[in-house]
Formats: C-alpha cells, structure tokens, sequence
C-alpha cells in the first residue's frame, strides 16, 4: 500500500518543477500555431492541425519525459532522501513502481492538457469552415492514447537507465532509445539489404529486443482512417510489455545497488 | 546612478542605428533568387528515416513549401521543376493524403503539361488509396480533356463510379463517353451505368433525367446493333461480288452486273437470314424506321428533346 503514497508524493513533486510549465507553455503555443499554418495550406486546414498538434503532443511528451523521467531517482540520490525513504518499511521494488506511477499521472496530466489544447483548436478551425469536428475524435484520441503508452515507455527507460547511470547518461541513453526506437524496422530492413547473414541476425537481434516505438505510432494513419481494436490492442499490448519488462529490469538493478 | 540614466539613454539611439543598418544589408543581401534554385529535397526514404515517425506532419510542411515554392515560380514566370518531386516525396511520406493526388493533376497536367507524371501520381493514388473516388475520377478528366482517350477516361470513370461514397456522376460521365465509342458492348455498359445512375439519383429531378438517359442510350444500343448488322450484310454482298468478278476475270468471262442494291430491303430480312433472333424495339414498343437508301435506322420521335441521340437518329 504504499505506493499510492510514493505515486502522489511523486506527482506533487513533479507538478511543482517550473521547467515543466516553460515546456507546456511552448507546447500549446506548437499546437497553437497550427491555426497560423493551417490558412496558408490550401483547404488543409483541419489535416495541418492534426498533424501538427498530435506531432506537438508527441515531441515534447519526449522532452517533459526525458527532462523528469531521468532526473527523478537521481534527485533523491543527490538529495540523500532515498535514505529517508528506504529507511521506511517500503520494498525497492515498490518505490521503482512509486517513482512509475507518480510520473504516469504526471504525464497523464500534461497529456491531458495538451490534448484539451488540440482539441480547442481543432473545433476552432473546424467550426470556422463548417465541419463536424466529431468525425476525427475517436481516430484522433486512438492516436494520443498511444502517444502516452509512448512516453509511459520511454518513462519505464529512463528510470531504468536512472538505476545505472547519471542524469545526463540516462538522459542521452533515453533519447538514443527513443531515435533507434523510431528507426528499428529501417535498421532490420537494411539489415536484410546488405545480405550479409551476421548483420541480418544482428539486426533481427536488435529488432526484437529493442522497442519498435513506430508500432507505438499510429497517428499517421488514424488521421485518414479507422484503426481497427485488434491493432490498436496489440499496440497497447506491445507498450505494455516493454513497459514492464523495463520495470522488471530496474527494479533487479535497484535491489542490487548499495548506496 | 547617472551613468546608468546616461547608459540608458544612450541604448536606445545606438540600438536604433544598429538596426538601421541591419535593414540596409539585408535588404542589400534581399536579390531575387530563382525559385527552382532554392528547391533542395532530399528522397523521400531519407526524409522518412529522418523524420521519426512525423511522416504526415513532415508530408504537410512540405504542402505549404510547394505551395509557396509554385507561387514564387509562377511570378518568375519559371517552369516549376520540382513540382513532381514535391508530390512525390508528400504522398510517398503520407500515401493517404488524398488531396495531393488531385491538386497534382491540376499543377502537373493542365498548367505545367506533364501529364504524364500526373497520371504516375494519380496511379500511385490508386494504389496507395484504392476506397478514393475522387483520385480514379481524375484519372478520368486527365484522359478526357488531355489526353483527348474518351474510352479510358470512361473506365477511370467507371472505376470511380465504383467506389465507396462515390456521387452518380463518374457513372453519369462514363455512360456519356462509352456511347460515344460507338461501340454495341461499350453502349450496353453505358446502359448499365445510367441505370446505377439512377438507382443512385439523391432527387427526382435527377432521377428523371437518369431516366431519359436510361431510354436514349437503350435506343442507341439498338440504332448500333442494327447499323452493324445492316453494314454486315452490305458488306458480304458487296464482298461476294468482288469475288465473282474475280473468277469471271480469272476464266475471261463477263462481269457479272453489281448489284443494284447491296443493303437488305427491309429489317426483317437480318431476322430471316439469321444474323438477329428477333428486331429490337424502341423503349416505347414501336418498330424501328429502316430507308434502304444510306442504310439509315431512325427512332420514330420521342415525347422530349433528344439528349443523347443525334437529329439523325429521330425520324422527323
């Protein structure tokens, strides 16, 4: 029971960091700023500002991810809280899953306001040309679920990367995952191009032990058409996976670590 | 505290003259540059390598960047060579950007005259979209009015006419051309697509044009059948003549006369020679009117202002 505690200690600590609010502060200006775009895109309006706005919500979930995902176990090391902490009856174990859901909610939060943002300008542009807005919600909302299992994952990374290295190290380490993460599949098929059947493996190796995260990405096409649940399932599950295979992983590290 | 005033002061004439000559360079640097020069894109497999899963978002700022790049063109009244390579690398970074696949047909084809990579766009529209109407209806108009090939642009039409959501009018369009190949099967499927152009009518006026269409086009499948089947047996008549003149050449007799007329003296003839199981009628039960001379097959007149079929066509 004493991860709810952790999770909305975690919140509360998050939520009060200033640099937190700079970024959402250019986030909804990003997302604003598809209505600029959008007059100049010939009858595209409504595409502009879907495009735009999910990549928004996408790119600086990353950054607020890497920003508070990789500094948190960090601080309380820096700090000498964690000794405070596990001094406490609370298992390493659960203060890992604390330390996960605490940012969860506050990812969860952040989303959820920049996804209000989208959605204003969506039905401020919509409404301007006399269009339903209603049509692109639900493919829409498939898309910026998926964006947040997105960065639940790269939050799951960063704390596991946290248990083993510095801000700075798991930071980058974070960020590489997320740019291989994007690319794997490119990575397999030029493996299978070059012929050579060591690099085929090597990279089939890579393809399934790292994250696809395009499987993750399906605002490409939500946008036009209707992803059916199965896929839309399998993506969640896919996420969920990693996400607790990455949890496992720094929860093992964590047991282990002497302070 | 005066020299901070003073500093102050000073801030903001040396801020304004800092300015000023900002503005004179730039506006120095400001020459005109061709519009095709400053075009660099890179392939489409890098962009989407590069752009991490931001393939539409990227797809739309290049939208904006060909739409400002052809503006630029046109005022430098400059051929937009890239304009292909544009389309190309948006709807090879968002396939299902609909949109594009149109605008192109406009660009490419009828201002530019590239009609051919306008239609390689609209194929890869095709495949990359097959539930679209809208890019197989392009097709159409670009076989149409450039391409001057009614018979394709009436299949694009059709193919249009098949898709999901799609209006009554590729099908409206595709029965028009195929009735002007005058060709008896092309007919017969212009007849059906009126027909589902009439179960497909939103209104009755519409519906009772789709009808009027439904009747004329009936009557110029059956003015076809019969003018070919006529044509037919002129032709074999005149055919066995030359050959008996041939003969009679061969073993040095006389000619024989030509004869006098090649065509049958009456339609029911092409029944009892076989070539027809029965003489069609007219939607409206009446026999058609046959003059042996120039071998003419007319419909008696019809209770509206003909539409599809020619004055020729309608006895008067």
């Amino acid at each position: 029971m004493s991860l709810l505690p952790l999770a909305f200690n975690t919140l509360r600590e998050t939520i009060r960091d200033k640099v937190l609010y700079v970024i959402l502060v250019f986030a909804l200006l990003m997302i604003g700023s598809g209505t600029l775009l959008s007059n100049l895109s010939l009858n595209q309006q409504g595409k502009v500002v879907l495009d735009l706005g999910l990549s928004a919500i996408s790119v600086f979930g990353l950054i607020i991810t890497i920003f508070v995902g990789t500094n948190l176990l960090n601080k309380e090391i820096d700090k000498k809280t964690i000794y405070l902490i596990l001094s406490k009856p609370i298992r390493r174990s659960d203060f890992i899953i604390g330390k996960f859901l605490g940012l969860s909610l506050t990812l969860g939060v952040i989303t959820l306001a920049m996804s209000v943002a989208f959605y204003f300008m969506l039905w401020y542009t919509l409404n301007a040309l006399g269009q339903d807005m209603l049509a692109w919600v639900p493919t829409s909302a498939m898309a910026l679920g998926l964006i947040y299992v997105e960065m639940l994952l790269l939050t799951a990374a960063a704390i596991f990367f946290s248990t083993f290295s510095t801000s700075v190290m798991s930071a980058l380490f974070t960020l590489a995952l997320y740019l291989i993460g994007h690319m794997s599949y490119d990575i397999l098929q030029f493996g299978k191009l070059t012929g050579r059947p060591l690099l085929v493996q090597l990279t089939q190796i890579l393809f399934y032990v790292l994250p696809d995260l395009e499987r993750l990405n399906l605002k490409n096409v939500l946008i036009q058409q209707a992803v059916p649940m199965n896929i839309f399932g399998s993506a969640l599950a896919y996420g969920g996976l990693y996400i607790a295979g990455l949890l496992i992983l720094s929860m093992m590290i964590f047991e282990g670590k002497e302070f | 505290m005066l020299v901070r005033l003073i500093l102050a002061l000073l801030f903001v004439p040396v801020a304004w003259g800092i300015q000023q000559s900002h503005l004179e360079v730039r506006r120095k640097l400001n020459v005109k540059v061709d519009a095709n020069q400053e075009v660099s894109l890179l392939p489409p497999m890098f962009i989407q390598l590069l752009s991490l899963g931001n393939d539409s978002l990227l797809a739309d700022l290049l939208w904006l960047q060909m739409i400002q790049y052809y503006g630029a063109a046109y005022q430098q009244n400059l051929p937009s060579e890239h304009l292909y390579r544009y389309f190309d690398t948006i709807t090879s970074l968002d396939p299902d950007f609909e949109a594009s696949y149109v605008f192109a047909t406009y660009l490419l084809s009828e201002d530019r005259k590239q009609t051919e990579q306008a239609l390689q766009l609209l194929k890869k529209g095709e495949e990359n979209m097959p539930s679209s109407w809208k890019i197989p209806f392009q097709v159409g108009f670009l076989y149409y009015l450039q391409l001057k090939q009614p018979i394709k642009a009436a299949e694009a039409f059709q193919r249009a006419g098949t898709k999901p959501g799609a209006p009554d009018l590729p099908n409206r369009l595709a029965a028009q051309l195929f009735k002007k190949s005058n060709e008896v099967e092309r007919c017969q499927l212009g007849l059906s697509l009126w027909k589902t152009a009439y179960d497909q009518a939103p209104n009755a006026d519409l519906k009772s044009r789709a009808q009027r269409h439904i009747v004329e086009t009936r009557i110029l499948c059956d003015l076809m059948l019969l003018r070919k089947t006529l044509k037919s047996v002129a032709a074999g008549r005149q055919q066995q003549w030359q050959q008996a003149v041939a003969i009679a050449k061969e073993k040095h007799l006389p000619s024989p006369p030509a004869p006098v007329q090649a065509a049958p003296a009456t339609l029911q003839d092409l029944v009892r020679f076989g070539l027809l199981s029965e003489l069609p009628r007219d939607p409206f039960g009446r026999p058609y009117l046959y003059r042996q001379q120039g071998l003419q097959v007319l419909v008696q007149p019809l209770p509206w202002k003909p539409i599809d079929l020619a004055a020729s066509d309608v006895a008067s």
